[in-house]
């Protein structure tokens, strides 16, 4: 299938999107929705481009990101700052020679969760900076760029805090958890509406791995209710949780969330299974395995995998393929191209439903 | 009360992620007279075998692996001093770290008081270490062994990176490479070219005893 063929055809952008935001209502689309989630480090990678200069340098990450739209189009420009946009607000900020930022754990004492502050996210760390990255890539691109996904409340505490700290201290100082969980929402609020501010849209994307952690019981101790806020603002049509847990023990509470759509990759977490414990209460996005398949296998592989999700999840709508998780560097262009094109060959309804 | 009292209630600590009734225990296990080693091994490691199955039956999840984990660690630190005094001549020297891409060190902290007990010299480089930190200790200390940790099945590939490193710095034939972590298995362990592999604390320093046995 030649490019123009998949740009102008069944899968254009426009189409694409409202095609999912049709089906994650669970109404009838006449396809499979696909959704493209590179990295950052994937699309430097794809264009040539260091990642310290992707990140550092708008102009490298506007070219790098048109290279990857003109290629595989199903994408749109994003202010891409890898993952830690709010937690650097709080933290430092550490930039790896060729590896997306990262942030060191600022609360050493347990006791400091209690008096941390909500930043002033017009001013502080990366969100200040995305805002003037927004502006740049509107200005040089004259499109309307897409904000960074947000972290999950629990998922920036544990950034905060650190992973194994955090864990530790639900069991050893549940009170000022939640006094550090309310900072982090209160934050991602604020973060939210400066977003609406100042484009008049906002991402609706929370991507939340380190609530799986939790027993079910725990994360609706100390995750859940903060997520549930924040979809209440977000809205449910076109919003997604996402995670890479596991999560087979909180696949009720997702559903329930107030998200949209649960996009998810966990090798043990079989579309079959979650679709059959919470198809048709939230849109499922998912699950090609972003390494074994996207990266390691062939586009034959790619094609196989994506048929058997689809005859999996497209029953009753509320399904779009999706890599699990995010595309990773090293992942072959022809096999994001076979991707697209076993949706077009393999996801059209009712067809799809007959394999 | 008695021993085997003590320890039962000190492993019950751990499995119900009480911190306050593992120092209590652990206190109470030091004041009754008992060997730090028997402390670690049949009281706190004892609870955290539990943990483990409790994990692997879904009834735990990481966050009580590591509350737990972090508990044990809190009750090692204080029998630090007692299983140095506690320990035997000097039987060789180690060098071990969680590998590079893994933040888990309680497998590894576990092992290396266990081998610093049993009269082992051990140079512990903390978690995600990559090679190089490995090769360079290796040469400066003249180390017998690499012990290696990882707990997640994405990072134990790194094993191998690590062998191939000391093969490459031409410290492979005098150094034993001992693996070890959740996800390992014996199989794994022949397939990347380790020497052996470690099921858990005790067995990663019969194991270290063994090695170094047949090399002399």
């Amino acid at each position: 299938m030649s490019l123009s063929e998949r740009v102008t055809g069944v899968l254009s952008y426009a189409r694409n999107r409202e095609r999912w935001l049709t089906t994650s209502e669970f109404k009838p689309v006449d396809w499979v929705p696909v959704y493209l989630v590179p990295t950052g480090a994937l699309i430097a990678e794809l264009a040539g481009a260091g990642l310290r200069e992707y990140y550092h340098d708008v102009d490298t990450m506007i070219q790098a990101q048109r290279r990857f739209i003109e290629r595989f189009h199903l994408y749109d420009y994003t202010v891409d700052q890898g993952i830690i946009t709010e937690a650097s607000a709080f933290c430092n900020i550490r930039w790896p020679e060729d590896d997306e930022p990262w942030v060191v754990p600022r609360i050493k004492n347990p006791r400091d969760m209690e008096d941390l502050e909500v930043p002033d996210v017009y001013r502080d760390g990366l969100m200040a900076r995305a805002i003037e990255i927004y502006r740049m890539v509107k200005r040089k691109t004259g499109s309307n760029p897409a904000w960074p996904a947000l972290r999950g409340p629990f998922t920036l505490a544990a950034l905060i805090r650190g992973i194994p700290q955090l864990l530790t201290d639900v069991y050893r100082y549940p009170d000022l958890v939640h006094k550090l969980m309310e900072t982090c929402t209160k934050t991602l609020e604020e973060w939210i509406d400066a977003q609406l501010k100042v484009s008049g849209h906002c991402t609706r994307n929370l991507n939340d791995d380190v609530t799986g952690f939790l027993s079910a019981e725990l994360a609706e101790k100390f995750s859940f209710p903060y997520i549930r806020r924040l979809f209440k603002k977000l809205g449910r049509r076109g919003s997604i949780y996402h995670t890479d847990s596991d999560v087979m023990h909180q696949l009720d509470q997702i559903a329930t969330c107030g998200a949209g759509t649960f996009g998810y990759f966990f090798g043990l977490m079989p579309l079959k299974d979650v679709k059959a414990k919470i198809g048709g209460k939230i849109c499922l996005m998912g699950n090609v395995p972003p390494i074994e398949v996207l990266v390691r296998g062939s586009p034959q592989d790619v094609g196989k995998c994506v048929k058997e999700q689809i005859s999996i999840g497209a029953r009753g709508y509320g399904y779009a393929v999706s890599p699990g998780g995010v595309m990773n560097r090293g992942t072959p262009p022809e096999n994001i191209y076979a991707m697209v094109d076993a949706v077009v060959k393999y996801g059209k309804y009712p067809e799809c439903l007959e394999r | 009360m008695q021993r085997e009292d003590i320890l039962q209630m000190l492993a019950d600590s751990v499995v119900n992620i009480d911190f306050e009734g593992v120092t209590k225990w652990t206190d109470t296990a030091v004041s009754a007279g008992i060997p730090a080693y028997d402390i670690v091994m049949r009281g706190l490691s004892e609870g955290m075998r539990v943990v483990g199955e409790r994990f692997e039956r879904k009834e735990y999840f990481i966050a009580e692996l590591v509350a737990a984990g972090s508990a044990m660690k809190e009750a090692l630190a204080k029998l630090k001093p007692l299983l140095a005094s506690e320990r035997a001549p000097v039987r060789g020297k180690v060098v071990i770290g969680t590998v590079y891409g893994d933040l888990h060190d309680l497998g590894k902290d576990t092992v290396a008081a266990m081998l610093a007990s049993a009269g082992y010299e051990v140079y512990d480089l903390g978690f995600d270490v990559k090679a190089d930190k490995f090769v360079e200790k290796v040469k400066e200390v003249g180390a017998d062994i690499v012990a290696l940790s990882a707990l997640l099945m994405s990072t134990i590939g790194y094993f191998k990176e690590v062998i191939d490193a000391l093969k490459a710095a031409d410290l492979r034939e005098r150094v034993k490479v001992i693996v070890g972590g959740r996800p390992v298995t014996a199989e794994f362990a022949e397939k990347i070219g380790a020497d052996g592999y470690g099921e858990d604390a005790s067995a990663a320093v019969r194991l270290a005893q063994a090695l170094l046995k047949e090399r002399r």
